[in-house]
């Protein structure tokens, strides 16, 4: 922690305050000291800043990197009430220092270096039109329940979020990683519901329905005897085509479920160091709809794990187009239960952020559970700072024991 | 340790160079987040007044010609522990 020095004339500037104040003044100051929070502003063209506590300005400058000097404790009601702070930044325009008078929304790591390391998000003229995925009855209503949805993440990709204030999109060929036969529409499932039953059932019974439900249990029946190895030339055809067309294709992927995972935290937040971000489905694509990127831009949807029988039933690949690479996956990852919000990009791209409001799309930073206690402290008082800065809630890990 | 830093090491060299710049960012922040706080500080968009300067310009001059003082000096001059103070604010 720095250490704290004074000049006499600070120290007079304080002990002429009231008690109250003076106690009000001197927190602040070790609160700054301890952990970096607090509105502190640089003076332009000094060395020196200023932390603004309440209507006091306590100007301070660093000497060296391990103390703070006090220089003074103002009232700012020495400002001219007439502030003419919009001529002071023309006049800084003109000479070629325009800078922001506030920033925060512009906080990215600085390097003395080289410019800004990452790249800005994706625009409208960079992606194409897509559309939403409606993939089943009921995920329409799904989304219009609009139910929870949980981003697991480790500590680097919160605090990449947090700052640059972008969503990362992973692209469609990176998920292999997790499922080798991502992006094949579910085609290898070979579970089958038994016994089959027909899509649609009348009571009582039409014998015009029950005829179609026969035709259509026939049908299923008939296909599923067909090995699926005999089948293969024609799927692994369809999945190279899957693949061309989808080559520009990036993913943000959600689970869906009113309440956190452990599965997931074990599998997706790296355990031990792990985050998530609480949000909503609807909640997730109306914080990515920012100036530069209209709604026609983003597609979504719920992820559907279908069972065999169901595949050749809904004919889901020939109704959502390659769209269905992606948003059909097999049983065995239901447990994921994902929402996924995409973009197609116009070019061919490594990497894909999505400006995002952070205020919009984060309810929750939900820390892991699997957080060494030792650890807590440190990273709450690290993040603390920047949630209070982008008004976000950073919400710690229950630990209520019921044994030892 | 010495196995959980070069296990650190290991996994730096492994990242991409956007992702170093955020492992810099976030050991920064982490070792010294006053220090953090300070680089990113935007400008203050309350003007110095003459006021404000001429008291700058005498704070600078007695630093020149004195060693400064002790926090804990001001703090027991005005009859405060930092204990006091912390207590103090939270209560409210």
């Amino acid at each position: 922690m720095k250490r704290i020095v004074w000049t006499d004339p600070a120290k007079n500037d304080v002990r002429s305050l009231s008690k109250p104040v003076a106690m009000q003044v001197l927190y602040a100051l070790h609160r700054f000291v301890e952990s970096g929070a607090g509105d502190a502003r640089a003076l332009e063209g000094k060395d020196e800043l200023r932390l603004r506590v309440g209507d006091y300005r306590l100007v301070f400058i660093c000497p060296d990197r391990d103390t703070i000097e006090i220089r003074r404790v103002r009232h700012r009601r020495s400002l001219p009430m007439s502030r003419a702070v919009a001529p002071i930044r023309k006049g800084r325009e003109r000479m070629g220092r325009a800078r922001p008078a506030t920033a925060p929304q512009d906080l990215t790591w600085k390097r003395k270096d080289g410019p800004a390391p990452f790249r800005r998000g994706m625009t409208n003229a960079e992606l194409e039109d897509v559309r939403c995925v409606n993939t089943f009855a009921h995920s329409g209503t799904r989304w219009a329940r609009n139910p929870r949805v949980w981003r697991y993440m480790d500590l680097l990709s919160l605090i990449s979020l947090l700052h640059r204030g972008e969503l990362h999109f992973t692209r469609l060929s990176d998920l292999l990683k997790y499922d080798p036969n991502e992006g094949t529409g579910a085609f290898l499932t070979n579970v089958v519901n038994s016994p089959i039953t027909p899509s649609v059932i009348s009571y009582p019974t039409d014998q015009a329905q029950e005829a179609r439900n026969q035709e259509e249990i026939r049908r299923i029946e008939e296909e599923l005897c067909i090995p699926l190895a005999e089948s293969l030339p024609r799927i692994k055809e369809q999945v190279g085509k899957w693949d061309r067309e989808n080559r520009n294709v990036h993913i943000s992927c959600w689970h869906t479920n009113e309440i956190e995972s452990d599965f997931m935290w074990k599998v997706y937040a790296r355990q031990e160091y792990g985050f998530a971000i609480v949000s909503t489905a609807q909640a997730v694509v109306k914080a990515l709809v920012v100036d530069d990127v209209s709604a026609a831009k983003i597609g979504w949807g719920f992820v559907v794990y279908p069972t065999r029988d169901q595949l050749i039933r809904e004919r889901l690949d020939i109704e959502l187009g390659s769209t269905a690479a992606f948003m059909m996956k097999h049983l065995e990852f239901s447990p994921e239960n994902e929402f996924r919000v995409f973009v197609r990009a116009k070019k061919c791209v490594d990497t894909c952020e999505m400006k995002v409001r952070l205020s919009d799309l984060i309810h929750e930073i939900r820390l892991s559970p699997f957080v060494p206690e030792w650890a807590e402290g440190p990273l709450v008082q690290t993040l603390t700072p920047i949630c209070e800065q982008k008004g976000l809630s950073l919400v710690r890990p229950k630990r209520i024991r019921l044994r030892g | 340790m010495a196995a959980d830093k070069q296990h650190a090491h290991e996994l730096i060299e492994r990242l991409a160079p956007s992702q170093v710049s955020a492992v810099v960012g976030m050991l920064e922040a982490m070792l010294d987040p006053v220090s953090r706080a300070i680089a990113n500080a935007p400008v203050d968009d309350e003007p110095l007044t003459a006021e404000d300067e001429k008291a700058l310009d005498e704070a600078q001059e007695w630093s020149k010609r004195n060693p400064a003082i002790p926090h804990e000096q001001v703090l027991a001059e005005l009859g405060l522990t930092p204990e006091e103070i912390d207590r103090s604010q939270r209560q409210q």
